[in-house]
């Protein structure tokens, strides 16, 4: 007999907030041009009575389903659909709003999305992650909650449904230079983290096999850390400046105290400290009883480590890996302040010129490609992970 | 044969020497068992047969062949090697982590395959059905079983045990040991066994060494090792009951009186069994003695309370 739950917090929290969003933030700004300050929208407003019913059912139908009651497993699954009906209705209902409050008239006017909208997605798409973590979904049910969001925004970008909305204006202005950025913002992390993933599962090995190395190398690893990013760079700026007029071959690749050189070093000195963690962590974990018997059977060291530590600390090392990649997509904004590009000049751009859309335009690109390639990572995660520790308990999902 | 000489450790840092100036032999085709409470030093021994641990004195040979001098990889190729906790390899196959020592040799593939299908039925387990499996889908004494048939794969003359059948249930325990000297019995091993118990000591030595804060107290037979204790501690360590466990060592045949009276009751016991369990009957039917039959039911002499008590007189040679 399935079993039925008490009302569930998760869901019920996120009813209370989509229903408050909806109705208590503005929900679009209308403005007449790129720059001005534009006027708030309720959600009446900016939806229509009609818009405003079916957004506000969609959440009440997400307070029901989280009220208890329900098989646990469907009702997961129900919330699952319908945070994503609220995340696609949000944003297929601002689009259609575009229509009903400018005219040809006033070609310069925009729409953006408010507050109580992108809490509403927000709120929306952690109902969805919340829901397909659920203990016991079919497969294929996670696989749908997981596509069907990213799915329904690619299909309305294609087919220009969003053309109409201030963000998608800005990237019609911006379309050139905007897939240059995130070109090399994508190129700037994975330089980055593919160094950096050479040189810190090197020390965590180092770090590993050396007792009495353990501690400085952490040590250093850490003190990158602390350094904010824009220290880093201007710490930098000196060393890399002379290098590159110095010595010829650098000079040559372009290295200099601005550029693609410091925004690769300052990345990957970043991304070292999850990469040695992990790798120190991951070769620790694994079964001394498993490592003494590879020894005693005749295994050499260089055996061992790679047939058994290595592929017994891939998760954990892989972990690592991961946390440093997400990590470093984000980072590789610094780009934007040493001359080097990335989606970051949108964002600095947009403050400075006060123009909110350009600002989302890039924080909005970075969000969507740092949660991609999380979940490109995570799918991968299980492919690397020895048999035994695929779809059990504690195993990497 | 194993013969280990005057050989003394100390570890870094450690007060007591862990081993000090040992020597014994494990006579070919024996089990030897290697005991003593933790930390008397008994793994680190049975750690330098094999090379894991390097002696700072003394010497172990193998067959009369220094063991320094041979790689110490390839050394450890040709001993068996089970241990505590198994050390299964998670990420492998039951059937992957039986062929570790036959691939490491270069072994070609069918042998290997041959070789693993008929040791996982040499301990017991279905080669088609178990062969598949990952060691998390295995009960505990599967896996030891699977841990004995990985010492076994390339059939090693010397076996190197620390505590295989530890941490199962005491039923599956008794089983295993009683299938391990089953399989003793045919192959001949020449084998170093470290356990802490007592039981198992008894159960499965030819002879047991008793080692004592690195240092060898008392080798002998098992029984001779319960009967004449060589001071306080091996007494103590054997336990107040080590009578009762000598009863388990000794074949009924060993009390046996000539037949006496034909008797009417169903009160008779096997010849190969143990006096702990003709005692037992006895105690059971509360008579003072019982027949003893042979295998065709033929009784060949009766054994009682008295012949037992007999029998703990003599002295063992």
């Amino acid at each position: 007999m399935p079993e039925r739950t008490r009302a569930h917090t998760v869901g019920l929290t996120a009813a209370i907030l989509g229903l408050a969003a909806v109705t208590l933030l503005p929900f679009a700004t209308l403005r007449s041009s790129r720059i001005q300050t534009g006027e708030s929208l309720s959600a009446l407003d900016a939806l229509g009575p009609w818009g405003l019913v079916a957004l506000l059912a969609v959440w009440l139908a997400v307070a029901v389903a989280s009220l208890g009651g329900m098989p646990r497993i469907p009702a997961a699954a129900l919330r699952g659909v319908l945070g994503t009906l609220a995340l696609l209705g949000t944003v297929a209902l601002s689009a259609a709003a575009v229509a009903r409050l400018t005219d040809p008239s006033t070609p310069y006017a925009r729409v953006s999305l408010g507050t109580g909208a992108w809490a509403c997605i927000a709120i929306a798409y952690s109902l969805v992650l919340a829901s397909r973590r659920e203990d016991g979904l079919p497969r294929l049910a996670r696989a749908i909650l997981s596509l069907a969001a990213p799915l329904g925004i690619a299909v309305m970008l294609a087919t220009g449904t969003l053309d109409g909305l201030a963000i998608m204006r800005e990237y019609a202005n911006q379309s050139d230079r905007f897939w240059a950025e995130v070109a090399a913002q994508l190129r700037f992390a994975g330089i980055a983290v593919t160094v950096a993933l050479v040189l810190g599962t090197a020390l965590g090995v180092l770090a590993f096999q050396r007792p009495r190395l353990r501690g400085p190398v952490f040590a250093v690893a850490n003190i990158f850390q602390t350094i904010p990013g824009l220290a880093m760079v201007g710490l930098l700026f000196a060393p890399l400046s002379w290098l590159g007029s110095n010595i010829p071959l650098f000079g040559r690749l372009g290295v200099g105290g601005l550029g693609w050189a410091p925004v690769i070093t300052a990345l990957t000195l970043y991304a070292l400290l999850a990469i040695v963690r992990n790798t120190y962590a991951g070769l620790a974990s694994v079964p001394a009883a498993a490592v003494d018997a590879g020894l005693g059977m005749g295994m050499t060291e260089w055996q061992v480590m790679r047939r058994v530590r290595f592929p017994l600390a891939m998760p954990v090392i892989f972990g690592g890996m991961r946390t440093a990649a997400v990590q470093t997509l984000g980072n590789a904004t610094l780009g934007a302040f040493v001359a080097a590009g990335t989606l970051g000049l949108f964002v600095f751009g947009g403050l400075s010129q006060q123009a909110m859309d350009l600002i989302l335009l890039g924080s909005v690109a970075l969000v969507l490609l740092a949660l991609a390639l999380d979940g490109i990572l995570r799918a991968l995660q299980g492919l690397v992970s020895p048999r035994h520790l695929r779809g059990r308990e504690g195993a990497p999902r | 044969m194993i013969s280990i000489r005057n050989v003394s450790k100390s570890y870094e840092g450690a007060g007591a020497a862990a081993v000090r100036d040992l020597s014994f032999d494990v006579p070919a085709g024996e089990v030897v068992v290697l005991i003593g409470p933790s930390g008397c030093g008994k793994s680190t021994t049975m750690r330098m047969v094999n090379r894991l641990v390097e002696p700072d004195a003394g010497t172990i040979t193998i067959d009369g062949r220094d063991v320094r001098e041979y790689r110490p990889e390839q050394l450890r190729r040709h001993i068996g090697y089970a241990i505590q906790g198994v050390g299964l390899f998670p990420h492998w196959t039951v059937a992957q982590n039986v062929a570790v020592v036959p691939g490491l040799l270069g072994w070609e593939r069918e042998r290997v395959t041959e070789r693993t299908a008929e040791l996982l039925e040499l301990v017991g387990l279905e080669p088609g059905g178990y062969g598949r499996k990952y060691p998390h889908e295995l009960s505990g004494g599967e896996a030891q079983r699977v841990g004995v048939a990985r010492a076994l794969a390339a059939d090693p003359p010397v076996l190197l045990m620390d505590e295989p059948f530890g941490a199962v249930d005491p039923l599956t325990r008794d089983r295993l040991h009683a299938e391990f000297r089953a399989i003793q019995d045919r192959l001949k091993k020449t084998v170093l066994f470290v356990t802490h118990d007592m039981d198992e000591a008894v159960k499965l030595g030819d002879r047991i060494v008793v080692m004592r804060d690195g240092m060898l107290v008392q080798q002998d037979t098992p029984e001779r090792v319960l009967a004449y204790p060589a001071d306080a501690f091996v007494a103590s360590f054997v336990g107040a009951e080590r009578a009762l466990k000598r009863l388990s060592l000794a074949p009924v045949t060993e009390a046996l009186d000539p037949p006496g009276l034909a008797r009417a009751c169903d009160c008779s016991v096997g010849s190969t069994a143990s006096l702990r369990e003709a005692l037992a009957r006895i105690l059971e039917l509360g008579v003072p003695a019982i027949d003893v039959h042979d295998e065709h039911g033929a009784r060949v002499g009766t054994v009682s309370v008295e012949s037992i008590v007999e029998r703990f007189k003599r002295p063992l040679t």
